[in-house]
């Protein structure tokens, strides 16, 4: 399955023995660019929808061994960057509410400061910057590891003992990235929402915790809940997927994982841009 | 010499391949294998000679089922595997212990977690349920001195017979070794041959039940006197060691082919 999933290697072209011009050689690199991206697009959605259909199969086998996995993974790959999320949350409510807060002095407007926390921090900046995080320090390590296990004949291995890779290795890191993603953004985000307080406390701004509670309580809209739930999993679930592709539908020499972790960096920035994109329309559609 | 009659001629093969070729999966195009005719019955102990490059490790996975054939009929465990069609059942797969080169364990599990591996997520269960079952198979294996050790800080002797626990842990039927004895000292190369010489009349750890023996070398001199068949990987046909000879005579004698066959390397490779 990891082979049929694997790019060629040769990256022949029929379009090679053409002999073309200067706009010749553009249209080739373009549409060698555009077919490269659309096979690896396939590619993702087919490993996604593998691991996915893995994930619901029913009966579930191995769950002990499976939810023992996820367990490790979760520690390893989302609580380890509980400091690094807690200090970003306290950053980002300095930024978001001493920016606002002189900049709202100046029209008056001190009572939409729980607003703009809700617009900027809940809503937007704090699951995507979450996402941003968890790729930087566990998707690049998936990438790693999982290329490591796959080039060292650990998979073979586990074929051999009748262990499904995509059960073993993928659907618990997936899953971790997922739970990991949603809890790390609502932490970052309570961080952000006190941090944010203190900034207007030490602003000498006139606002009493009841009132800063309240809105932001004002501010919320039903949807915002589920919609944070549901961003927040796309996010690490994109980011367990790609992250497990890259490292292993393809047999990587030492050489070939720098590569493959940066191509995997740039497709789920992409594509979480890209989901954050469709939840706004959503939204705003709504 | 007297022909040795077989102690299961009656019984059914496990592995029955007719016509087969392989392909290479690394080297696409490439045939490794073509017309193989080969039969393992129950209680065999077979050893694949074969140089560097011969195909030994890929025709070990294909016996082992991960693999399909590119033609030919190719027939494991009662189970017909076609061409291009590599889904051997999960039960079938259980019967056969693998030991790939080098081990390949999970390095991020310990040695014990690694051999508790197949049992447990076969059995959904915890570690602490089997620890009896995988005590003994790391006693019966000389590694429990290394047993909670990443597979990375042991020496490659101890990975590999971490492996051969692992690849026992289900209680296999047929197994499986992908050239076990290679870069290993003479009396590590003892303890091997000892262990699988009890395995395969049949250790009390297995109930008694002789487990068949297919192990691929480099040199078929350190299987004498404990395989009873012999083949090698040979200008890509499998060429069988004359069933009417003993044991020894039949090693010696494809040994000294396995040898030969290095004059008909490109003159690159010869100088």
């Amino acid at each position: 399955m990891m082979q049929r999933l694997a790019e060629p290697v040769d990256g022949s072209d029929p379009m090679d023995s053409v002999e073309l011009g200067w706009w010749g050689w553009l249209v080739r690199l373009l549409h060698r660019r555009l077919t490269g991206a659309w096979r690896n697009l396939r590619n993702l959605v087919a490993f996604g929808l593998i691991t996915l259909g893995v994930m619901v199969r029913p009966p579930c086998p191995a769950r002990g061994v499976v939810r023992l996995e996820r367990q490790r993974q979760l520690a390893r790959l989302a609580l380890n960057l509980l400091p690094m999320v807690g200090v970003m949350s306290l950053v980002l409510g300095f930024v978001v509410i001493g920016q606002s807060v002189s900049l709202l002095n100046r029209v008056g407007a001190r009572d939409w400061l729980g607003t703009v926390m809700v617009v900027a921090v809940i809503r937007e900046i704090g699951p995507l910057l979450t996402a941003l995080l968890l790729l930087a320090r566990s998707g690049t390590a998936n990438v790693v590891e999982l290329g490591t296990v796959r080039a060292t004949g650990e998979v073979e291995s586990l074929e051999a003992a009748g262990i499904d890779p995509i059960h073993f290795l993928v659907v618990p890191r997936v899953t971790a990235l997922a739970a990991g993603s949603l809890a790390l953004s609502i932490y970052l985000i309570l961080g952000a929402v006190l941090s944010g307080f203190l900034w207007a406390f030490v602003q000498d701004v006139p606002l009493l915790p009841g009132q800063y509670v309240s809105q932001i309580v004002g501010a919320l809209h039903w949807l915002d809940v589920p919609m944070l739930v549901g961003k927040t999993l796309c996010f690490g679930a994109i980011i367990g997927i790609v992250t497990s592709y890259q490292g292993l539908a393809q047999l990587l020499r030492p050489e070939d994982i720098a590569g493959a972790t940066a191509r995997a960096v740039g497709q789920c920035i992409l594509l979480c841009v890209v989901t954050e994109l469709g939840f706004i329309l959503f939204y705003l559609a709504l | 010499m007297p022909a040795v009659a077989h102690p299961a001629a009656a019984a059914a093969p496990l592995l029955e391949m007719h016509g087969l070729r392989l392909d290479s999966a690394r080297q696409p195009g490439r045939v490794l294998l073509d017309q193989v005719d080969w039969r393992v019955l129950p209680g065999d102990f077979w050893v694949l000679g074969g140089l560097q490059g011969a195909g030994k490790s890929e025709f070990l996975t294909l016996a082992a089922g991960l693999v399909s054939p590119a033609s030919g009929s190719f027939r494991l465990l009662d189970t017909d595997l076609s061409p291009r069609d590599s889904s051997l059942p999960l039960e079938a797969r259980l019967r056969i212990g693998v030991l790939l080169e080098g081990g390949q364990l999970q390095v991020r599990l310990t040695v014990a977690e690694n051999v508790a591996l197949p049992y447990c997520y076969h059995h959904d269960c915890r570690i602490e349920e089997c620890c009896d079952w995988v005590e003994a198979l790391l006693e019966f294996t000389g590694t429990r001195a290394v047993a909670l050790q990443s597979p990375l800080t042991i020496r490659r002797n101890w990975r590999l017979r971490a492996g051969l626990a692992r690849a026992l842990v289900l209680k296999p039927q047929l197994l499986l070794l992908d050239n076990p004895l290679s870069g290993l000292d003479p009396h590590q190369v003892e303890w091997w041959r000892v262990r699988l010489l009890e395995l395969a009349r049949g250790h009390p750890l297995f109930e008694g039940n002789p487990i068949t023996v297919i192990a691929t070398a480099l040199d078929l001199h350190p299987w004498r006197g404990v395989a009873r068949q012999f083949a090698i990987l040979k200008d890509r046909r499998l060429v069988q060691g004359d069933a009417a000879l003993a044991a020894d005579a039949a090693a010696e004698q494809l040994q000294s082919q396995l040898v030969n066959s290095k004059a008909q390397l490109p003159g690159a490779m010869n100088q």
